[in-house]
Protein backbone atom coordinates (compact mmCIF):
# COMPACT_ATOMS: atom_id res chain seq x y z
CA UNK A 1 0.00 0.00 0.00
CA UNK A 2 2.70 1.89 1.00
CA UNK A 3 5.13 1.10 -1.79
CA UNK A 4 2.08 2.18 -4.62
CA UNK A 5 1.56 5.73 -2.63
CA UNK A 6 5.13 6.06 -3.26
CA UNK A 7 4.65 4.83 -6.99
CA UNK A 8 1.45 6.60 -7.47
CA UNK A 9 3.61 9.95 -6.49
CA UNK A 10 6.58 9.36 -8.45
CA UNK A 11 3.89 8.88 -11.51
CA UNK A 12 2.75 11.95 -10.43
CA UNK A 13 5.92 14.13 -10.16
CA UNK A 14 6.88 12.98 -13.38
CA UNK A 15 4.16 13.83 -15.43
CA UNK A 16 4.10 17.40 -13.88
CA UNK A 17 7.56 17.76 -15.12
CA UNK A 18 6.77 16.86 -18.28
CA UNK A 19 3.94 18.78 -18.52
CA UNK A 20 5.90 21.85 -17.33
CA UNK A 21 7.72 21.32 -19.76
CA UNK A 22 5.60 21.15 -22.29
CA UNK A 23 4.23 24.53 -21.62
CA UNK A 24 7.82 25.87 -21.31
CA UNK A 25 8.48 24.70 -25.22
CA UNK A 26 4.87 26.35 -25.81
CA UNK A 27 5.91 29.68 -24.32
CA UNK A 28 9.48 29.46 -26.22
CA UNK A 29 7.87 29.41 -29.60
CA UNK A 30 4.97 31.71 -28.94
CA UNK A 31 7.63 34.29 -27.73
CA UNK A 32 10.02 33.62 -29.81
CA UNK A 33 13.10 35.30 -28.78
CA UNK A 34 15.72 33.20 -27.01
CA UNK A 35 17.33 36.59 -25.07
CA UNK A 36 13.64 37.08 -22.99
CA UNK A 37 13.03 33.02 -22.79
CA UNK A 38 15.16 30.32 -24.10
CA UNK A 39 14.30 27.17 -25.35
CA UNK A 40 14.42 23.63 -22.60
CA UNK A 41 17.38 22.45 -24.65
CA UNK A 42 19.14 25.50 -24.57
CA UNK A 43 19.15 25.37 -20.54
CA UNK A 44 19.81 21.95 -20.68
CA UNK A 45 23.00 22.38 -22.64
CA UNK A 46 23.92 25.68 -20.60
CA UNK A 47 23.61 23.22 -17.74
CA UNK A 48 26.08 20.27 -18.83
CA UNK A 49 28.56 23.25 -19.54
CA UNK A 50 28.13 24.86 -16.22
CA UNK A 51 28.30 21.27 -14.76
CA UNK A 52 31.89 20.54 -16.29
CA UNK A 53 33.49 23.89 -15.04
CA UNK A 54 35.42 23.99 -12.10
CA UNK A 55 34.63 27.46 -11.33
CA UNK A 56 31.19 26.54 -10.73
CA UNK A 57 31.35 24.20 -8.11
CA UNK A 58 33.57 26.28 -6.03
CA UNK A 59 30.25 29.18 -6.67
CA UNK A 60 27.64 26.04 -5.98
CA UNK A 61 29.55 25.47 -2.30
CA UNK A 62 30.47 28.69 -1.46
CA UNK A 63 26.35 29.87 -2.01
CA UNK A 64 25.48 26.80 0.11
CA UNK A 65 27.80 27.56 2.94
CA UNK A 66 26.49 30.46 3.33
CA UNK A 67 22.93 29.55 3.47
CA UNK A 68 24.02 26.79 6.13
CA UNK A 69 25.80 29.38 8.11
CA UNK A 70 23.14 31.79 8.35
CA UNK A 71 20.44 29.39 9.16
CA UNK A 72 22.80 27.43 11.74
CA UNK A 73 23.06 30.75 12.83
CA UNK A 74 19.82 31.73 13.00
CA UNK A 75 18.36 29.04 14.68
CA UNK A 76 20.97 28.81 17.62
CA UNK A 77 19.87 32.64 18.12
CA UNK A 78 16.14 31.82 17.40
CA UNK A 79 15.54 28.49 19.92
CA UNK A 80 18.24 30.25 22.36
CA UNK A 81 16.13 33.54 23.03
CA UNK A 82 12.93 31.51 22.79
CA UNK A 83 13.93 29.03 25.38
CA UNK A 84 14.75 32.83 27.41
CA UNK A 85 11.75 33.90 26.36
CA UNK A 86 10.02 31.23 27.56
CA UNK A 87 11.25 30.45 30.89
CA UNK A 88 11.06 34.27 31.53
CA UNK A 89 7.71 35.57 30.05
CA UNK A 90 8.88 39.31 30.22
CA UNK A 91 11.91 39.01 28.22
CA UNK A 92 9.43 37.69 25.44
CA UNK A 93 7.36 40.29 25.49
CA UNK A 94 10.43 42.39 25.15
CA UNK A 95 11.72 40.72 22.08
CA UNK A 96 7.84 41.22 20.75
CA UNK A 97 8.27 44.13 19.10
CA UNK A 98 11.64 43.55 17.59
CA UNK A 99 11.08 40.15 16.09
CA UNK A 100 7.91 41.63 14.35
CA UNK A 101 9.95 44.44 13.05
CA UNK A 102 12.73 41.96 11.36
CA UNK A 103 9.55 39.80 10.08
CA UNK A 104 8.48 42.54 8.14
CA UNK A 105 10.98 44.45 6.50
CA UNK A 106 11.75 44.76 3.32
CA UNK A 107 15.02 42.61 2.59
CA UNK A 108 16.59 43.55 -0.10
CA UNK A 109 16.05 47.53 0.87
CA UNK A 110 17.68 46.43 3.96
CA UNK A 111 20.46 44.59 2.23
CA UNK A 112 21.38 47.57 0.55
CA UNK A 113 21.69 49.51 3.85
CA UNK A 114 23.61 46.55 5.06
CA UNK A 115 26.00 46.52 2.19
CA UNK A 116 27.45 50.17 3.23
CA UNK A 117 29.16 48.71 6.18
CA UNK A 118 29.23 44.63 5.25
CA UNK A 119 31.05 43.07 2.22
CA UNK A 120 29.29 41.51 -0.60
CA UNK A 121 30.34 38.12 0.95
CA UNK A 122 28.91 38.30 4.24
CA UNK A 123 25.83 40.76 3.99
CA UNK A 124 24.13 37.24 2.21
CA UNK A 125 24.68 35.80 5.51
CA UNK A 126 23.43 38.46 7.69
CA UNK A 127 20.43 38.95 5.38
CA UNK A 128 19.71 35.28 5.74
CA UNK A 129 19.93 35.14 9.73
CA UNK A 130 17.81 38.84 9.77
CA UNK A 131 15.27 36.98 8.04
CA UNK A 132 15.49 33.52 9.46
CA UNK A 133 15.35 34.39 12.75
CA UNK A 134 12.18 36.05 13.50
CA UNK A 135 10.63 32.43 12.05
CA UNK A 136 12.86 30.35 13.87
CA UNK A 137 12.24 31.99 17.36
CA UNK A 138 8.50 31.85 16.43
CA UNK A 139 8.64 27.95 15.71
CA UNK A 140 10.59 27.34 18.74
CA UNK A 141 8.59 29.49 21.13
CA UNK A 142 5.43 28.00 19.74
CA UNK A 143 7.02 24.34 20.34
CA UNK A 144 7.91 25.20 23.35
CA UNK A 145 4.83 26.80 24.76
CA UNK A 146 3.04 23.40 23.55
CA UNK A 147 4.67 21.50 26.06
CA UNK A 148 2.04 19.25 27.79
CA UNK A 149 0.88 21.24 30.87
CA UNK A 150 0.76 18.27 32.22
CA UNK A 151 4.02 17.36 32.49
CA UNK A 152 4.98 20.80 33.69
CA UNK A 153 3.20 20.23 36.72
CA UNK A 154 4.60 17.02 37.04
CA UNK A 155 7.80 18.65 36.76
CA UNK A 156 6.65 20.81 39.36
CA UNK A 157 5.75 18.13 41.64
CA UNK A 158 8.58 16.19 41.59
CA UNK A 159 11.05 19.44 41.68
CA UNK A 160 12.96 18.71 38.15
CA UNK A 161 15.86 21.37 38.06
CA UNK A 162 14.98 23.74 35.48
CA UNK A 163 18.45 22.59 33.64
CA UNK A 164 17.05 18.93 33.40
CA UNK A 165 13.64 20.35 31.98
CA UNK A 166 15.56 21.60 28.85
CA UNK A 167 17.95 19.23 28.51
CA UNK A 168 15.55 16.40 28.68
CA UNK A 169 11.86 17.64 28.22
CA UNK A 170 11.88 21.18 26.34
CA UNK A 171 14.30 19.74 23.61
CA UNK A 172 13.34 16.91 22.75
CA UNK A 173 9.44 17.83 22.88
CA UNK A 174 10.10 20.77 20.78
CA UNK A 175 13.21 19.29 18.29
CA UNK A 176 10.95 17.50 15.73
CA UNK A 177 8.54 21.12 15.00
CA UNK A 178 12.18 22.31 14.78
CA UNK A 179 13.89 20.12 12.63
CA UNK A 180 11.03 20.08 10.09
CA UNK A 181 10.32 23.75 10.13
CA UNK A 182 14.36 23.90 9.57
CA UNK A 183 14.28 22.03 7.21
CA UNK A 184 12.25 23.94 5.14
CA UNK A 185 14.29 27.23 6.22
CA UNK A 186 17.32 25.66 4.72
CA UNK A 187 15.51 25.76 1.53
CA UNK A 188 14.34 29.29 2.04
CA UNK A 189 17.50 30.19 3.29
CA UNK A 190 19.62 29.01 0.19
CA UNK A 191 16.84 31.09 -2.36
CA UNK A 192 17.39 34.25 -0.15
CA UNK A 193 21.31 34.06 0.05
CA UNK A 194 21.26 33.50 -3.69
CA UNK A 195 18.77 36.60 -4.20
CA UNK A 196 21.29 38.57 -1.90
CA UNK A 197 24.15 37.37 -3.56
CA UNK A 198 22.84 38.58 -7.00
CA UNK A 199 22.03 42.36 -5.56
CA UNK A 200 25.32 42.60 -4.18
CA UNK A 201 27.25 40.56 -7.15
CA UNK A 202 29.38 38.81 -4.62
CA UNK A 203 32.14 37.03 -6.02
CA UNK A 204 32.46 33.00 -6.12
CA UNK A 205 28.60 32.84 -5.71
CA UNK A 206 25.83 31.60 -7.69
CA UNK A 207 24.35 34.68 -7.34
CA UNK A 208 27.14 36.61 -8.74
CA UNK A 209 27.29 34.29 -11.65
CA UNK A 210 23.36 34.67 -12.55
CA UNK A 211 24.54 38.33 -12.41
CA UNK A 212 26.97 38.14 -14.81
CA UNK A 213 25.08 35.89 -16.79
CA UNK A 214 22.33 38.71 -17.06
CA UNK A 215 24.88 41.32 -17.98
CA UNK A 216 26.30 39.41 -20.97
CA UNK A 217 22.63 38.96 -22.18
CA UNK A 218 23.01 34.30 -21.53
CA UNK A 219 19.78 33.85 -20.63
CA UNK A 220 20.10 30.40 -20.97
CA UNK A 221 23.00 30.41 -18.25
CA UNK A 222 20.83 32.40 -16.34
CA UNK A 223 18.25 29.99 -16.77
CA UNK A 224 20.12 26.93 -15.76
CA UNK A 225 21.42 28.38 -12.83
CA UNK A 226 18.37 29.61 -11.54
CA UNK A 227 16.70 25.81 -12.06
CA UNK A 228 19.92 24.70 -10.23
CA UNK A 229 19.21 26.23 -7.36
CA UNK A 230 15.31 25.45 -7.75
CA UNK A 231 16.30 21.73 -7.91
CA UNK A 232 18.25 22.26 -4.85
CA UNK A 233 16.06 23.79 -2.69
CA UNK A 234 13.47 20.69 -3.50
CA UNK A 235 15.73 18.60 -3.00
CA UNK A 236 16.07 20.03 0.15
CA UNK A 237 12.36 19.97 1.25
CA UNK A 238 11.80 16.73 -0.40
CA UNK A 239 14.41 14.86 1.75
CA UNK A 240 12.83 16.22 4.92
CA UNK A 241 9.30 15.88 4.10
CA UNK A 242 10.68 12.20 3.79
CA UNK A 243 12.52 11.74 6.74
CA UNK A 244 9.71 13.05 8.83
CA UNK A 245 7.38 11.16 7.33
CA UNK A 246 9.77 8.03 8.51
CA UNK A 247 10.42 9.84 11.64
CA UNK A 248 6.55 10.16 12.66
CA UNK B 1 0.21 15.42 59.14
CA UNK B 2 -2.90 17.61 60.13
CA UNK B 3 -4.93 19.68 57.60
CA UNK B 4 -7.09 21.72 59.17
CA UNK B 5 -9.69 24.37 57.57
CA UNK B 6 -7.91 23.78 54.34
CA UNK B 7 -9.72 26.05 51.54
CA UNK B 8 -9.83 26.68 47.98
CA UNK B 9 -11.61 28.71 45.14
CA UNK B 10 -11.10 28.79 41.36
CA UNK B 11 -12.80 31.28 40.05
CA UNK B 12 -14.56 32.48 42.91
CA UNK B 13 -16.20 29.04 43.29
CA UNK B 14 -15.36 27.46 46.45
CA UNK B 15 -13.90 23.82 45.77
CA UNK B 16 -12.15 22.71 49.40
CA UNK B 17 -14.29 24.62 52.36
CA UNK B 18 -12.91 24.37 55.72
CA UNK B 19 -11.20 20.76 55.08
CA UNK B 20 -9.95 18.92 58.21
CA UNK B 21 -7.96 15.85 57.89
CA UNK B 22 -5.29 13.50 59.36
CA UNK B 23 -2.69 11.81 57.69
CA UNK B 24 -1.16 9.01 60.27
CA UNK B 25 2.68 7.82 59.23
CA UNK B 26 2.77 4.82 57.31
CA UNK B 27 -1.01 4.54 56.89
CA UNK B 28 -2.81 4.70 53.70
CA UNK B 29 -5.97 7.02 53.77
CA UNK B 30 -8.03 6.66 51.04
CA UNK B 31 -10.55 9.46 50.37
CA UNK B 32 -14.06 8.54 48.54
CA UNK B 33 -16.24 11.38 46.56
CA UNK B 34 -18.14 11.62 43.56
CA UNK B 35 -16.40 13.76 40.94
CA UNK B 36 -16.48 17.39 41.87
CA UNK B 37 -16.11 17.13 45.04
CA UNK B 38 -12.66 18.09 46.00
CA UNK B 39 -10.72 15.32 45.66
CA UNK B 40 -8.10 16.03 42.83
CA UNK B 41 -7.82 19.43 44.43
CA UNK B 42 -7.25 18.48 48.11
CA UNK B 43 -4.25 15.92 46.23
CA UNK B 44 -2.78 19.43 44.47
CA UNK B 45 -2.72 21.51 47.54
CA UNK B 46 -0.93 18.46 49.32
CA UNK B 47 1.28 18.44 46.77
CA UNK B 48 2.33 22.22 46.28
CA UNK B 49 0.68 22.79 43.16
CA UNK B 50 -1.63 25.32 44.22
CA UNK B 51 -1.94 27.48 46.94
CA UNK B 52 -4.64 27.90 49.37
CA UNK B 53 -5.62 28.81 53.01
CA UNK B 54 -5.78 27.31 55.95
CA UNK B 55 -3.05 25.01 58.03
CA UNK B 56 -0.60 21.98 56.96
CA UNK B 57 1.61 20.83 59.79
CA UNK B 58 3.91 19.72 58.84
CA UNK B 59 3.82 20.95 55.14
CA UNK B 60 5.45 18.50 53.08
CA UNK B 61 8.48 18.80 51.45
CA UNK B 62 8.77 17.05 48.72
CA UNK B 63 6.07 14.01 47.58
CA UNK B 64 5.54 11.40 44.88
CA UNK B 65 2.59 11.56 43.11
CA UNK B 66 0.94 8.81 40.60
CA UNK B 67 -1.60 11.24 38.62
CA UNK B 68 -4.51 9.97 36.88
CA UNK B 69 -2.81 10.22 33.54
CA UNK B 70 0.99 8.68 33.52
CA UNK B 71 2.35 11.92 32.80
CA UNK B 72 5.20 9.89 31.38
CA UNK B 73 7.87 11.60 29.04
CA UNK B 74 7.43 8.85 25.94
CA UNK B 75 10.51 9.36 24.38
CA UNK B 76 12.71 9.17 27.46
CA UNK B 77 13.45 5.05 28.85
CA UNK B 78 11.61 3.65 31.96
CA UNK B 79 14.86 4.23 33.39
CA UNK B 80 15.48 7.68 32.56
CA UNK B 81 12.03 8.66 33.48
CA UNK B 82 12.91 7.35 36.67
CA UNK B 83 16.49 9.59 36.62
CA UNK B 84 14.04 12.33 35.49
CA UNK B 85 12.45 13.31 38.57
CA UNK B 86 16.07 12.50 40.46
CA UNK B 87 15.71 8.71 41.48
CA UNK B 88 18.74 6.86 42.90
CA UNK B 89 20.25 4.10 40.60
CA UNK B 90 19.95 1.69 43.24
CA UNK B 91 16.74 2.75 44.31
CA UNK B 92 15.28 2.44 40.63
CA UNK B 93 16.82 -0.79 39.96
CA UNK B 94 15.49 -1.99 42.99
CA UNK B 95 11.38 -0.66 42.31
CA UNK B 96 11.96 -1.94 38.96
CA UNK B 97 12.67 -5.23 40.28
CA UNK B 98 9.93 -5.54 42.54
CA UNK B 99 7.41 -4.47 39.47
CA UNK B 100 8.83 -6.53 37.12
CA UNK B 101 9.99 -4.21 34.85
CA UNK B 102 13.93 -4.41 34.99
CA UNK B 103 13.98 -6.26 31.88
CA UNK B 104 12.28 -3.38 30.22
CA UNK B 105 14.37 -0.45 31.71
CA UNK B 106 15.76 0.42 28.64
CA UNK B 107 12.95 0.35 26.37
CA UNK B 108 11.46 3.65 25.22
CA UNK B 109 8.43 4.53 27.50
CA UNK B 110 6.08 5.19 24.77
CA UNK B 111 6.98 1.38 23.33
CA UNK B 112 5.16 0.22 26.50
CA UNK B 113 1.85 -1.14 27.04
CA UNK B 114 -0.75 0.34 29.23
CA UNK B 115 -0.49 -2.38 32.31
CA UNK B 116 3.40 -0.96 32.17
CA UNK B 117 3.13 2.26 31.96
CA UNK B 118 1.19 2.21 35.01
CA UNK B 119 3.41 0.34 36.77
CA UNK B 120 6.15 2.69 35.72
CA UNK B 121 4.35 5.70 36.77
CA UNK B 122 3.71 4.09 40.34
CA UNK B 123 8.09 3.37 40.56
CA UNK B 124 8.19 7.18 40.24
CA UNK B 125 5.98 8.15 43.27
CA UNK B 126 7.95 5.75 45.08
CA UNK B 127 11.85 6.30 44.15
CA UNK B 128 12.16 9.80 44.96
CA UNK B 129 13.19 10.40 48.66
CA UNK B 130 9.45 11.80 50.00
CA UNK B 131 7.58 10.76 53.03
CA UNK B 132 4.00 11.53 50.98
CA UNK B 133 3.03 9.66 48.16
CA UNK B 134 -0.35 10.56 46.56
CA UNK B 135 -2.48 8.59 44.42
CA UNK B 136 -4.92 10.04 41.85
CA UNK B 137 -7.55 7.71 40.74
CA UNK B 138 -4.26 5.36 39.86
CA UNK B 139 -6.50 2.29 39.15
CA UNK B 140 -8.97 3.85 36.36
CA UNK B 141 -9.63 2.45 33.20
CA UNK B 142 -7.28 -0.93 34.12
CA UNK B 143 -8.21 -4.29 33.82
CA UNK B 144 -9.27 -6.39 36.86
CA UNK B 145 -5.86 -8.09 36.65
CA UNK B 146 -3.78 -5.38 36.26
CA UNK B 147 -5.69 -3.54 38.67
CA UNK B 148 -5.27 -6.52 41.76
CA UNK B 149 -1.65 -6.55 40.84
CA UNK B 150 -1.04 -2.43 41.31
CA UNK B 151 -2.97 -2.79 44.31
CA UNK B 152 -0.79 -5.08 46.12
CA UNK B 153 2.43 -3.05 44.45
CA UNK B 154 0.95 0.01 46.09
CA UNK B 155 0.32 -1.58 49.47
CA UNK B 156 3.91 -3.59 49.51
CA UNK B 157 5.67 -0.16 48.44
CA UNK B 158 4.17 1.90 50.82
CA UNK B 159 4.52 -0.54 53.90
CA UNK B 160 8.12 -1.55 52.59
CA UNK B 161 9.12 2.35 52.39
CA UNK B 162 7.35 3.35 55.50
CA UNK B 163 5.24 6.27 53.44
CA UNK B 164 2.29 7.87 54.17
CA UNK B 165 -0.16 7.55 50.97
CA UNK B 166 -3.12 9.29 50.57
CA UNK B 167 -5.47 7.60 47.73
CA UNK B 168 -8.10 9.49 46.11
CA UNK B 169 -10.75 7.09 44.09
CA UNK B 170 -14.31 6.56 43.54
CA UNK B 171 -14.25 3.05 43.79
CA UNK B 172 -15.48 2.05 47.37
CA UNK B 173 -13.55 -1.76 46.75
CA UNK B 174 -10.09 -0.34 46.02
CA UNK B 175 -10.49 1.77 49.31
CA UNK B 176 -11.65 -1.07 51.51
CA UNK B 177 -8.88 -3.26 49.33
CA UNK B 178 -5.65 -1.24 51.05
CA UNK B 179 -6.56 1.56 52.79
CA UNK B 180 -6.03 1.67 56.51
CA UNK B 181 -8.36 4.52 57.17
CA UNK B 182 -10.79 5.92 54.18
CA UNK B 183 -12.86 9.25 54.55
CA UNK B 184 -15.65 10.56 52.00
CA UNK B 185 -15.23 14.16 50.97
CA UNK B 186 -18.28 15.74 49.57
CA UNK B 187 -18.96 19.40 48.64
CA UNK B 188 -15.21 20.14 49.43
CA UNK B 189 -15.26 18.82 53.41
CA UNK B 190 -14.44 15.45 54.77
CA UNK B 191 -17.84 14.26 56.02
CA UNK B 192 -17.41 10.54 57.21
CA UNK B 193 -14.09 8.78 58.47
CA UNK B 194 -13.33 5.69 59.62
CA UNK B 195 -10.96 3.32 60.47
CA UNK B 196 -10.22 -0.11 59.34
CA UNK B 197 -9.26 -3.23 60.88
CA UNK B 198 -5.87 -3.97 60.51
CA UNK B 199 -4.71 -6.34 57.58
CA UNK B 200 -1.37 -7.60 56.87
CA UNK B 201 -1.77 -7.32 53.12
CA UNK B 202 -4.43 -6.11 50.78
CA UNK B 203 -7.84 -7.06 52.01
CA UNK B 204 -9.62 -9.59 49.06
CA UNK B 205 -12.67 -8.24 47.10
CA UNK B 206 -15.94 -8.99 49.37
CA UNK B 207 -13.63 -8.32 52.50
CA UNK B 208 -15.46 -5.94 55.46
CA UNK B 209 -19.07 -6.26 54.10
CA UNK B 210 -20.38 -3.79 57.28
CA UNK B 211 -17.85 -1.46 56.21
CA UNK B 212 -18.40 -1.58 53.01
CA UNK B 213 -21.79 -0.65 53.27
CA UNK B 214 -21.61 1.74 55.54
CA UNK B 215 -19.35 3.74 53.16
CA UNK B 216 -21.90 3.03 50.06
CA UNK B 217 -24.43 4.51 52.43
CA UNK B 218 -22.42 7.49 53.19
CA UNK B 219 -21.44 8.24 49.57
CA UNK B 220 -24.84 7.98 49.02
CA UNK B 221 -25.79 10.41 51.36
CA UNK B 222 -22.88 12.84 50.70
CA UNK B 223 -24.55 12.55 46.61
CA UNK B 224 -27.95 13.55 48.08
CA UNK B 225 -26.33 16.39 50.20
CA UNK B 226 -24.49 18.09 47.52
Amino acid sequence: MKGKGLKNTAILSAASVVFLLVVWGIAYFAIGNQYLLPSPWETLKAAVSLLGTGGFYAAFFSTIGRAVVAILIALIFGVGLALVAYLYPAFGGILRIPVAILRSMPTMAVLLLILVGVSPAIAPIVIGVLTLFPLLYTSAHSALLAVDKELLEMCDVYRVPTAVRIQKMYLPCALPKLLSEGLAALSFSLKLTVSAEVLTFTYQSIGGWIQESALAVETSTMMALTLLVCLVGGAIETVGALAFRREV
Amino acid sequence: MILTNIQKEYDGKAVLRGLDLELKDGEITCILGRSGAGKTTLLNVLAGLCDYEGNIEPKPSKVGYVFQENRLLPHLTVRENLQFVGGRDEMIDELLRVVCLLELADKKVAKLSGGEKRRVSVCRAFCVEAPLVLLDEPFTALDSVTKESLLALVYRLVKEQQKTAVMVTHDVDEGIAIADRVSVMAAGKIVFCADLPQADGVRPYGALPAERNELLYELKKSVERT
